[in-house]
């Protein structure tokens, strides 16, 4: 059903257009006089003095969360790789001593100029190791090479995460060479 | 010879003073306020709060310093010349938008006398006329050397605009003429100085209140501003005539614009508002010629004032509107209001 | 004949047919772990248990064989229940760390669980702990966490191999693959356990943490690392071989492939040549690319291409060696064929002929030169040559042949890898990278199969048929070289090949589009043997339904 539009039909001194603009003279006139000497009106934001507050579910510039030790807990799965649109992550993996991690990232480089902030790589990540609450607004910077936040950069924005790898947690004492990892599937 | 040398240099001293008080002090400056007032006041009409960035250390003194802080980022940013065939007219634009602006200025009388004129010619108002209506040149000039498709279309629509307007805003003006009997501006300002019936000021609005809403409609399109600035038009044409200007080419056409304003506030205030007159006010003590150079001042800053509060109040009309507009109602309107005033005239004489 | 009705699809199979084949003869796939058709049959992972009627309880379908009139059902109740409590055992003790394992994306225990049961598990203790990353031997590294004890890289020591390093360890939940006490997995076909392995337990030491498998481009392909010219797969990411896998051809290598041949990539990466080298001034040489080099030599030819003589390994394609042929005799050159160092074969699969096309470029060569020597009549010839180019030199350059070679005044190599020879070389030509060039070859058995070309040529290297063709050009003029040889530098190795198929009577008959990925024999007597039937449908043709190499594994494709 077609919407109804309401026609105006302006009388004659309306649309002589002259009183209007003495009207709208006076609008404008009121509002710069209120805003001259009462700030309350004013919307604007004085970006990078003031910033307004970030919903909690602000998606910011990446961090890589860390173990108990410090160290980084992403496994180098590439699953946040697969699963990112923009295909800017780019992970080389190598192998850990450990045999209870096996696997680290030995580069792990987000190409933050391609990053859209979608997320994906949050949800994709089992190892709860990437996440985008940082709440740091990407930084600007000269040259795109700088954009390329590699581990090191991502990692010094990380915190240690409390959640097991793999799954729920289980104290583990098993003699042989396996050690504290428990999982279900 | 040596009386000669005397009265010349005189005369060249005298010309260069009154130059520096009236254009460079008073013209100039306000054209430079205008470039951070114009932001500062459309900001807060708009519930903004505009430049106020500029700094010397923490001295930011309400985005004040943005007229220091402009000019020299437009001093030093690349100057860029678009690949034209003809560069040296796109180099002359500016120059030939600004220098009529500022030589109109000559025949503007600001206080009583020949001492508070520039140059005294009886041709005044005529003079106005021929030269501001060079200023078309330099910016369709620019449109064209730009050699960019937005700005020969901004050049087409305020060069057809411009001509259009220049008729009825000289039409507009005639009724004034035909009433004071006189095309001297010094000689218009002080036959307003009188009173009609011993109370109202013989101001022109009072005598012609049709043509100074004609002539302020026509002077704001002439000058290309909102709401008639099709030829700029950023939501259509990037930036329309002016596209390709950047740095000081930029700046000394803004610049040409802002003196405009200044120019149709002090044309307006002599033709309409009274001049430097002050009713009820006349001698020749020295307090009395301050007080009405500041009425003066005061009342082209009020027409000021006004264009840019209707700048920022219209909005832009479309170009076919415009023409419409200036063709078939001021053209038609400032005819019939040229007709009434002379049969008034006539009727007033035979009486 | 029996007939069987698997599902309600009434089949007719040969008598002692297992379930399993006549349950894909009727397009059914019944899941399995253990059983693979390469080796012997344990059933002892139980997964492809299905109901056979008037049978009391479910019976393994790849150990079973039919008989006249069997009912079996596969996807009964019964058997959904029976397949979810197999894998819920299966999973009991796994550690599902698919994120750090690579197998995850190709892993067979991944996608029955999802198919057939995808419940969470139950247990309430702790798994049992087994030993992680145990290296085995220089190749593979085992999981045994991962391990399903299939068995199956077992059995294939036991029965392919014949080398017995693998054994089962411990019992129950306790059961492990391990070596033996001092011996280590580590044979010339070690690398196939990593393939047969249904789940993450064995990796590939070279591939491990390389890559995920889901971004690799699969190319089918051939090993140009000996005779055999086994069947394989090119897995390759953003222009790089990541991996390469035996591909199941029933004529040449089955299942299989050895350690050598896949490994052979890594030698390639490190050894690629993209800038080859000319003369500079005041007897220098500088680093140049392809045409180049091209233009120096054929400002000698243009010269004088008397006493010109031209090498073409055994190993390059049937179209390359043709053009080279044709070029040779267009310029009235002696031709020498060489061959690479030999190495020790076996009865399995190594030829101990290391030239991937020897067959294919000896019958081009005798249809197309009037005669050609070998690396000792090279030799003797050297004093009597002026100009020698070389095509390809993944050749045995013996310390003899080098040093004759040096005597001649101008030498060109045109080579994808360096070595000796280019070194003695005055002019050295990058030539493209094998696995950015396409082509046939022939194999030991007169097997004739297509290269593919994965990657994306370096811009600075030429194909040897290009090569000709530019050589052609500059000797003979514009135009010329198009009619005598009749190919340019625009002409495609499938347009090349029918050319070589009409010229050589060796080819007769073959086309390149027939050849596809499995291959034609040559011509015996001038007569064609019959294509093999296609995949489906013959009970003969039958794949690994687990191995990567044939389940092509989830490929997650993305803009280039």
């Amino acid at each position: 059903m077609a919407k109804v539009v309401n026609r105006l039909h302006p009388d004659f001194a309306t649309q002589s257009y002259v009183i209007e603009v003495f009207k709208g003279v006076a609008l404008t006139t009121r509002q710069f006089a209120r805003n001259l000497f009462a700030r309350k009106d004013i919307v604007t934001v004085q970006y990078p003095d003031d910033r307004r507050p970030y919903t909690p579910r602000f998606r910011g510039k990446h961090r890589l969360m860390l173990r108990d030790d410090k160290s980084v807990r992403c496994v180098a799965c590439m699953l946040c790789a697969t699963a990112c649109p923009a295909n800017c992550i780019t992970i080389l993996a190598r192998e850990v001593d450990d045999p209870t991690i096996e696997k680290a990232p030995s580069a792990f480089d987000i190409d933050l100029l391609k990053c859209i902030y979608c997320g994906f790589c949050e949800e994709a990540c089992p190892c709860d190791a990437i996440r985008l609450d940082s709440g740091v607004h990407t930084i600007p910077s000269y040259t795109r090479r700088d954009q390329k936040a590699g581990v090191i950069n991502l990692m010094s924005l990380g915190s240690v995460s409390i959640a097991s790898q793999g799954g729920e947690h289980r104290a583990h004492s098993h003699e042989g060479t396996a050690h504290g990892r428990s999982s279900g599937h | 010879m040596h009386l000669v040398d005397n009265v010349l240099l005189n005369i060249v001293l005298m010309t260069l003073v009154k130059f520096a008080g009236f254009v460079l002090a008073f013209v100039m400056g306000t054209a430079t306020v205008l470039t951070w007032a114009e932001r500062k006041y459309s900001a807060l009409l708009q519930n903004r709060i505009g430049p106020n960035r500029a700094n010397i250390g923490s001295i930011r003194a309400g985005g004040l310093l943005h007229m220091l802080a402009d000019p020299i980022k437009m001093l030093t940013k690349e100057d860029f010349v678009p690949n034209t065939p003809n560069p040296i007219l796109f180099r002359l634009a500016p120059l030939m938008a600004f220098v009529p602006a500022l030589v109109v200025f000559a025949v503007i009388p600001f206080g009583p006398g020949e001492t508070f004129q520039i140059s005294n010619t009886s041709l005044g108002i005529l003079f106005i006329f021929a030269i501001s209506s060079l200023n078309v040149y330099g910016a369709v000039i620019g449109a064209w050397a730009s050699n960019n498709k937005w700005s020969l279309i901004g050049g087409l629509r305020i060069s057809a605009q411009m001509i259009s307007y220049e008729v009825a805003i000289g039409l507009s003006l005639c009724g004034i003429f035909m009433i004071y009997g006189s095309l001297d501006l010094q000689d218009i300002a002080t036959r307003q100085g009188e009173l009609l019936w011993g109370f109202i000021p013989a101001w022109g609005i009072v005598y012609q209140p049709v043509a100074f809403v004609l002539y302020l409609t026509c002077a704001i399109a002439e000058n290309k501003r909102a709401p008639f600035d099709v030829g700029e038009a950023e939501a259509e044409l990037t930036a329309g005539w002016w596209t390709e200007y950047s740095a000081m080419g930029f700046a000394v056409f803004a610049l040409s614009e802002f003196i405009e304003i200044v120019l149709i506030g002090c044309v307006g205030t002599t033709l309409f508002l009274g001049g430097w007159t002050i009713p009820g006010l006349h001698g020749d003590a020295w307090w009395i010629v301050v007080l009405e150079i500041g009425g003066f001042l005061f009342k082209s800053l009020f027409l000021v004032w006004l264009q840019m509060t209707l700048r920022w109040t219209l909005p832009r009309f479309r170009y076919d509107q415009i023409m419409r507009l200036g063709w078939r109602i001021m053209l038609p309107i400032a005819l019939l209001n040229l007709v009434v005033t002379g049969i008034v005239l006539t009727f007033i004489e035979r009486a | 004949m029996a007939k069987v009705t698997v599902d309600g699809v009434e089949v007719e199979v040969p008598a002692g047919t297992s379930v399993l084949r006549a349950a894909k003869q009727a397009g059914v796939d019944v899941p399995v772990f253990c059983y693979h058709p390469g080796l012997t049959i344990p059933a002892n992972c139980r997964m492809c248990l299905v109901d056979i009627e008037k049978a009391p309880k479910p019976l393994p379908a790849c150990y079973t064989e039919v008989t006249d009139g069997m009912v079996v059902r596969t996807k009964s109740d019964k058997i959904k229940a029976t397949q979810a409590a197999v894998l819920e055992f299966i999973l009991l003790n796994h550690p599902v760390d698919c994120p750090v394992c690579d197998q995850a994306g190709e892993c067979v225990l991944q996608e029955h669980y999802i198919t057939y049961s995808a419940k969470p598990s139950r247990l309430m203790h702790d798994k049992v702990g087994k030993p992680k990353a145990k290296i085995l031997g220089p190749t593979v590294v085992l999981d045994a966490e991962r391990c399903i004890v299939c068995t199956r890289c077992v059995r294939f020591c036991e029965e392919v191999s014949k080398s017995n390093e693998l054994t089962v360890e411990s019992r129950g939940e306790h059961s492990e693959i391990t070596t033996p006490e001092g011996v280590e997995l580590n044979n010339p076909y070690s690398l196939n356990v990593v393939d047969i392995c249904p789940v993450g337990a064995l990796t590939s030491r070279d591939f491990r943490f390389q890559q995920r498998v889901w971004f690799l481009d699969m190319k089918d392909s051939v090993c140009t690392g000996c005779a055999r010219g086994c069947s394989v797969r090119v897995d390759s990411h953003k222009n790089k071989v990541d991996r390469i896998v035996p591909r199941y051809n029933p004529d040449v290598n089955k299942y299989w492939m050895c350690d050598d041949g896949r490994r052979s990539l890594n030698a390639r990466r490190e050894k690629a040549l993209t800038l080859g080298s000319v003369p500079g001034p005041n007897d220098t040489t500088r680093e140049a690319p392809a045409l180049d080099g091209l233009r120096a030599i054929g400002g000698w030819l243009k010269e004088s291409h008397a006493g010109l003589g031209i090498a073409i390994s055994a190993s390059v394609t049937n179209e390359d060696a043709y053009a080279w042929a044709r070029l040779a005799k267009e310029l009235g050159a002696k031709v020498y064929l060489l061959k690479r160092a030999g190495w020790q074969g076996d009865d399995i699969l190594r030829s101990a002929d290391r030239d991937c096309n020897d067959a294919g470029v000896r019958a081009i060569l005798t249809a197309l030169t009037p005669g050609f020597g070998d690396a000792a009549q090279l030799t003797q010839d050297a004093a009597t040559l002026d100009t020698l180019l070389v095509l390809d030199n993944e050749i045995a350059a013996e310390a003899k042949l080098v040093e004759a070679i040096s005597d001649i005044g101008n030498v060109a190599v045109l080579t994808d890898l360096g070595g000796k020879l280019a070194d003695a070389a005055t002019v050295v030509v990058p030539v493209t990278q094998l696995h950015a060039r396409e082509g046939t070859v022939v194999n030991v058995a007169g097997w004739v199969q297509r290269l593919a070309a994965p990657l994306k040529p370096s811009v600075t290297t030429v194909t040897p048929t290009v090569a000709a063709a530019i050589l052609a050009h500059a000797v003979l003029g514009h135009g010329e070289h198009a009619l005598a040889l009749d190919f340019t530098e625009k002409t495609r190795a499938a347009e090349l090949f029918d050319r070589l198929t009409a010229a050589v009577p060796a080819f007769a008959g073959l086309s390149y589009t027939e050849i596809a990925d499995h291959g034609r024999g040559l011509p015996k007597d001038g007569v064609l043997a019959p294509a093999r039937a296609h995949i489906n449908g013959t009970p003969e043709w039958e794949p690994d339904p687990v191995s990567p190499t044939y389940h092509r594994p989830f490929h997650l494709r993305r803009g280039a």
